[in-house]
């Protein structure tokens, strides 16, 4: 790697004013899990390194039942948010997309803001996040805005985060009644990214026979995570149907475009995303139904 | 740029001057020479680099020496002595769960903090807490065998 300056604000308005001063120099550091393997594979380099896994106000998870959300602070561990009795309880989906990412290493030290900004194609946790509606905070030298985490990846590796701000807390919507979530996630090998992933968010009307709301997600099929909405149409406000959710499958293989890569190719992934839609969008109504 | 970093790595605190960009492996390497910890793969996958950092486990090939400043870092050496090894080291021994030793280290050390988390783990919790160490040997049957001993004996003891 290259000889770079690491700084280690000990705050958010500190770090702000880092970037503020080198810009395009810099970058941020959290847990390292990403960035430092592309750093010595030299993909990436800066002359300024700003490290903020230790900024103790971008820790932690906590219920805002006021604002109906529950708060994740960018700097959390995976391993925090992974066995988290609040999360375990208010969303089971992302409890069980995170047992199966990387390893316990990795998750000890990556944080899920620096996961989200990495926008790896196949990452685990946006799936789920967006499944559920996530949204973001993201603060600059203008302040604060929030962003959708649906909008948040552009592409490859890309975010719409400005090189002069930083993500600082994800706020996750508390799900309405007869609400459910499944994350499927598809590897070669345990500790691999997925080459697929699907999460699917489900919201019965109380008949518990109709799909008043639902969300399809893909990750591993397109240059980052997206939502599957021609999918999600054709069960939106509709009866629940085996052949309903099977068409939804193939409309989502339509909607991904993926590549060929180390992991899977480019027809393996497309021949997979109906069958795992299928597969994930049923463990989401039957656990709605179950509620 | 430099750093002078505190580091107390198996019980003794140590004052290092290191560059940003040295890795934790490195230092613990070649600064303290502590040979136990291995460079595999060198991206975070296969985990003969596994030591602890304030008691949880960690791909030493993926931290900076900075990231550690003012932490408690384990290593192999550091859980016990040639004369009385670690219970987990024991279990290791008496189960085999190694042959050439390279992954032996890092499978230790993240079992010493999986037990220490779960002392009473199904072997299925010991294959997914084991998913960071890769072992190109064994085929890890007799790694869960030894962990699982581990745990028992670890469990009688108290």
């Amino acid at each position: 790697m290259n000889n770079f300056e690491f700084f280690r604000p000990g705050s958010v308005h500190e770090a702000l004013r880092l970037l503020e001063e080198y810009g395009d120099d810099a970058k941020l550091l959290a847990g390292g899990q990403s960035l430092l393997i592309l750093m010595r594979e030299g993909l990436v380099q800066r002359k300024v390194i700003i490290g903020v896994a230790e900024i103790e106000e971008m820790k932690g998870i906590r219920l805002d039942q006021a604002a109906g959300v529950v708060r994740i602070g960018a700097a959390t561990i995976h391993r925090d948010v992974e066995t988290s009795p609040l999360i375990a309880a208010t969303f089971p989906m992302l409890s069980e997309a995170y047992p199966i990412l990387g390893s316990v290493q990795v998750r000890n030290f990556g944080t899920l803001g620096g996961n989200l900004c990495h926008n790896a194609p196949g990452s685990d946790p946006p799936s789920p996040l967006i499944a559920l509606g996530a949204t973001l905070t993201v603060e600059g030298p203008g302040g604060k805005r929030t962003v959708c985490l649906e909008d948040f990846g552009t592409g490859f590796y890309e975010t719409s985060l400005g090189s002069n701000e930083m993500l600082t807390e994800v706020q996750v919507p508390l799900a309405a009644a007869r609400s459910a979530g499944a994350y499927h996630k598809y590897a070669m090998r345990a500790n691999d990214m997925p080459f697929v992933n699907v999460a699917a968010h489900v919201t019965l009307d109380a008949a518990r026979t109709t799909c008043t709301d639902v969300r399809i997600v893909l990750g591993g099929v397109a240059s980052t995570t997206i939502r599957a909405r021609q999918a999600e149409a054709l069960l939106s406000g509709k009866r629940i149907a085996d052949d309903r959710i099977a068409d939804a499958g193939q409309a989502a293989a339509a909607e991904s475009d993926p590549i060929s890569d180390t992991y899977a190719s480019a027809e393996y992934r497309r021949q997979l995303v109906p069958v795992a839609v299928r597969r994930t969008v049923a463990a989401a109504v039957e656990r709605a139904r179950a509620l | 740029m430099k750093h002078a970093i505190s580091l107390t790595v198996n019980g003794q605190p140590h004052k290092i001057e290191v560059e940003s960009r040295r890795l934790l492996i490195e230092v613990i390497r070649d600064d303290l020479g502590l040979l136990g910890a291995k460079q595999g793969c060198e991206t975070g996958h296969c985990g003969a680099c596994t030591v602890l950092v304030n008691g949880k486990s960690a791909h030493a090939c993926c931290l900076l020496a900075v990231q550690a400043d003012g932490k408690e870092v384990t290593t192999i050496e550091g859980i016990g002595t040639r004369d009385q090894l670690h219970p987990v080291q024991e279990a290791f021994v008496k189960e085999l769960g190694y042959q050439c030793g390279f992954c032996t280290p890092g499978m230790v050390m993240t079992s010493v903090a999986l037990l220490s988390e779960n002392p009473n783990p199904t072997a299925e919790q010991v294959r997914a807490g084991l998913t960071g160490n890769v072992c190109r040997c064994t085929g890890y049957i007799k790694i869960v065998k030894s962990v699982l001993a581990a745990a028992e004996n670890l469990r009688a003891a108290q």
